[in-house]
């Protein structure tokens, strides 16, 4: 567990580093471009850092969450170790619970983190990112991790290791997106909604997908023979 | 004045009972009445009923496939009850099974600690894990099989695993010991420490342990009661002495030649087995009875020999194959 978290953190500083150099400072910024058709100055517009950050990085947040799910429990399955675990003077819901948390608490702290450095260079540079925007996209992509650890999380309780466990989160994942994409987009079409609507919609949803999937991992983890 | 007397008797005697059974009720660590576990529609436990009193050295035997593992796997929590009652120490598996996990300790079949761990830290999950800790103990222990503080886990080797699983177990100071095939993985010279180390405990702390084995000459070293299980049935239940007392061998020799169903037909004989001019009959209950009938059928040599329980077990396990099993049921 430890070394899963320093493992991430590590990944993830380097994911930094890499991106400060790429991105920062952003010299475009005062670098006066000529149109040639028009002839006309103007400056170029250049992407803030920190959406380019959280562009690549909430990618890389969501494997990373993939991957701290997956061996909830069935990881324990495979080395015989959840027998120990069961056999203590421990509820299984407590037993569930910490596990969940102790992913949750690593992956928030680490991309919360990183994302808090970035974010605070972004400030420096000539071209920023509105804050607001910057926590919301934040949040954002907290939620869908923490949405794909309940998911990779109950999918765990019910196979017998950690490969098979990504195995079937990846194709539940990848099947729910696809289809997802495909539903929203033909229902938005219909009704057209309003940005409010939609975001309201978007909210919801992850609340109730979110409560779901706690539930129903828990039901599942409570009830199941080892 | 007479039918008042043998009223008043009949009450004490009621009284008696009563107060009897109550009695052995509280004397059980551990108790099964009508256990039965099933994998889908695959019934593994079949009506099981078990006794153990309050510390006993209680031997769970079975060949592979009885049902041992996943019974005990009930006990302990890891699988829910479907059917019938256990009780533990007086506390119901299926409602009680925190606070039975609190004073029933439990060592699993293959090893289940963390291989990423030192021993140290191991010792400190388990203590922060545990209801009750015996630090004295637990160093006492380490320090007797010499298992290295510093180590990791997954570098021991597989006896010494099992012995620092076994000092974890015991330094919960459990009330009930519930043991898994404990021996299974070690070499015969750690397993002499091994039972040595398990009688000795129990011993001095009148606690109670249930383990399960096939290896039954260990089994015959250390328990005081067992239970013998084929295919999810409770086969005999009894305590070692009298189960051996009542099970003996009967080899004779015959002068003239006799047929093998004249000496099955006596009373009390199981079976027969021939070995050359010789007869073993294994026999059950009266063996006395059997020597005098044996001796009137004209035996010229009768001896009266004990069984050990690696005997008396095949002689069960082949009852219940033959489908005798309604024959062999004591009582």
């Amino acid at each position: 567990m430890r070394g899963k978290f320093y493992f991430w953190l590590g990944i993830y500083a380097g994911l930094m580093l890499i991106g400060l150099i790429r991105w920062s400072p952003n010299q475009a910024y005062n670098v006066v471009t000529t149109d040639f058709t028009t002839g006309m100055e103007f400056t170029p517009f250049v992407v803030p850092l920190f959406i380019s950050w959280i562009n690549f990085s909430g990618f890389i947040t969501l494997i990373a969450a993939l991957f701290g799910g997956v061996d909830l429990v069935s990881d324990e399955v495979d080395k015989n170790t959840l027998s120990f675990l069961l056999t203590k003077p421990i509820s299984r819901t407590r037993i569930y619970l910490t596990k969940l948390l102790l992913n949750v608490v690593g992956l928030t702290l680490i991309f919360g983190l990183s994302s808090g450095v970035v974010l605070f260079i972004d400030q420096l540079q000539p071209q920023r990112v509105n804050l607001l925007e910057a926590l919301g996209d934040m949040l954002s992509v907290l939620t869908a991790a923490i949405i794909v650890i309940f998911l990779s999380g109950l999918i765990s309780v019910f196979t017998r290791n950690t490969l098979q466990t990504i195995a079937v989160a990846v194709a539940i994942l990848l099947g729910v997106s696809l289809s997802g994409a495909f539903v929203i987009s033909k229902v938005a079409s219909l009704l057209t909604p309003t940005v409010e609507v939609g975001v309201t919609i978007g909210i919801l949803g992850a609340i109730g997908l979110l409560c779901g999937l706690f539930w129903s991992g828990l039901i599942a983890f409570n009830h199941k023979e080892f | 004045m007479l039918s008042q007397t043998s009223n008043w008797s009949k009450i004490a005697g009621q009284n008696f009972s009563s107060t009897y059974t109550t009695e052995t009720q509280n004397d059980l660590a551990l108790e099964l009445d009508r256990l039965t576990c099933a994998y889908g529609k695959k019934v593994v436990v079949n009506n099981l009923s078990l006794h153990v009193p309050i510390g006993s050295v209680y031997g769970f035997l079975g060949p592979n496939g009885a049902g041992k593992t996943t019974t005990i796997k009930t006990l302990v929590g890891m699988r829910p009850l479907q059917s019938g009652r256990a009780t533990l120490l007086g506390m119901d598996v299926a409602t009680q099974g925190l606070e039975i996990r609190q004073y029933v300790g439990y060592m699993a079949e293959t090893n289940n600690l963390y291989g990423h761990m030192k021993v140290s830290e191991m010792v400190e999950v388990a203590r922060r894990m545990s209801h009750r800790w015996n630090s004295q103990s637990v160093n006492h222990y380490l320090d007797l099989f010499q298992l290295p503080h510093k180590e990791k886990i997954r570098k021991l080797s597989k006896g010494m695993k099992g012995q620092l699983a076994l000092t974890l177990v015991l330094g919960s100071e459990p009330d009930l010991l519930i043991l898994d095939e404990p021996t299974s993985d070690l070499d015969p010279l750690k397993r002499y420490e091994f039972l040595n180390q398990i009688v000795r405990e129990v011993s001095s702390a009148g606690r109670t342990i249930f383990f399960s084995s096939h290896n039954l000459s260990e089994v015959e070293q250390i328990a005081d009661r067992v239970a013998i299980v084929n295919e999810g049935r409770l086969i005999v239940e009894d305590d070692l002495d009298s189960l051996k007392s009542r099970e003996k061998a009967v080899k004779t020799a015959f002068d003239r030649p006799v047929w093998t169903h004249d000496l099955e037909a006596i009373p009390g004989v199981r079976r027969v087995l021939q070995e050359g001019r010789r007869f073993r009959l294994l026999v059950r209950g009266e063996a006395e009875q059997v020597v005098a009938e044996l001796h009137n059928l004209g035996a010229s040599s009768v001896e009266i020999v004990d069984m050990n329980l690696e005997a008396i077990f095949v002689a069960y396990l082949q009852d219940c194959q033959q489908g005798r099993l309604h024959e062999s049921l004591p009582e």
